[in-house]
């Protein structure tokens, strides 16, 4: 790409000649975009600090009084940062990322939708009838032993999930299965978290 | 979104919620998700001797169209026998719950449900 001001080759936020604002860039993935390695693992600390330093310098504010063009620009740029922290931030979005670039789509609809299993799918409605029937004296504490249970899991499965993205591996539907399951273990997760309020487990 | 009067209707008066015994011999269960909204939906009926379909029960966590949908099929295949509910249609639920094109794969669910609950009692009965 050129620069739109000098015409000068860019590949980054702004020209290294005349130091202009670029429109991001179309071919960055949201890792390549923040600077971090593609890659499951992840320092939640240094991708934030990633974002943070990258917004700061394209912030709109920094452009209120630029012309049309640059104000444009870092609004798109402050736009595609905030869209890659988004998805990077949350570990089981950042897995579905991954498969997504890979070509593999967990929330599919139609032809190349997730088969589940039905001994899963039991097992979650039997997880979600369990949550239904919680009432009674002991229903907190109960509900706060299943949270924590059905988070230990998750977080079991996620991180199996992240060593094989993070290995290459090449079953893409064995890890689209997990990641299809995790969905519907952060549901009841989530199920139990609105009835108990705020929790500190997640 | 609006829901049409009839996704309302069978949304808030379900109809045959519940379980049927999944080890009776008569009784097919269905299984089905749909990763994309994290749906999940259990279909059951139980079979007469002559092969028609006598009682039909649903549980479904998901969105108002996924319910109604599953009411939906389990008040259509009862009475009908088990070949007769394979023609049931997703077109058929969605046209007649008036879903919208983005709930369209609820009806998809349902028909796939009642299907898989059809399998599994041809499987059990031998004939799958």
């Amino acid at each position: 790409m050129n620069c739109w001001e000098c015409g000068a080759p860019v590949a980054a936020m702004f020209c290294e000649g005349c130091e202009a604002i670029q429109p991001p860039d179309p071919r960055l993935d949201h890792f390549a975009r923040l600077g971090v390695e593609h890659r499951f693992e992840q320092d939640p600390d240094a991708l934030a600090a990633a974002h943070r330093t990258l917004q700061r310098k394209v912030h709109p504010d920094r452009f209120a009084s630029a012309g049309d063009r640059p104000r444009r620009f870092s609004m798109a740029q402050a736009t595609a940062l905030n869209d890659a922290i988004r998805v990077l931030r949350d570990p089981l979005r950042r897995a579905e990322y991954m498969l997504h670039l890979r070509g593999r789509d967990v929330g599919a609809e139609g032809e190349g939708r997730v088969q589940l299993s039905p001994a899963f799918l039991m097992e979650i409605i039997e997880l979600r009838e369990a949550v239904d029937e919680l009432n009674g004296p002991d229903a907190h504490t109960e509900r706060g032993r299943m949270a924590r249970e059905v988070a230990a899991r998750f977080e079991g499965m996620l991180a199996e999930l992240g060593r094989r993205l993070d290995a290459g591996d090449d079953d893409l539907d064995a890890m689209a299965q997990l990641a299809a399951q995790l969905r519907y273990l952060r549901r009841v997760i989530d199920e139990l978290q609105v009835d108990d309020g705020p929790g500190d487990w997640t | 979104m609006a829901y049409s009067d009839k996704v309302i209707d069978h949304y808030e008066n379900p109809r045959n919620v519940g379980a049927l015994d999944k080890s009776d011999a008569n009784v097919g269960t269905g299984l089905v998700g749909a990763p994309a909204c994290g749906d999940v939906m259990r279909l059951q009926i139980r079979v007469t001797d002559d092969g028609v379909i006598e009682d039909a029960k649903f549980k479904t966590y998901g969105c108002g169209s996924a319910i109604a949908s599953s009411s939906l099929v389990t008040e259509w295949v009862k009475g009908r026998t088990v070949d007769e509910a394979l023609t049931i249609k997703n077109n058929d639920i969605a046209q007649h719950l008036a879903l919208p094109p983005v709930k369209i794969h609820c009806s998809v669910l349902a028909e796939d449900a009642i299907r898989a609950a059809i399998e599994d009692y041809k499987r059990k009965k031998g004939q799958g």
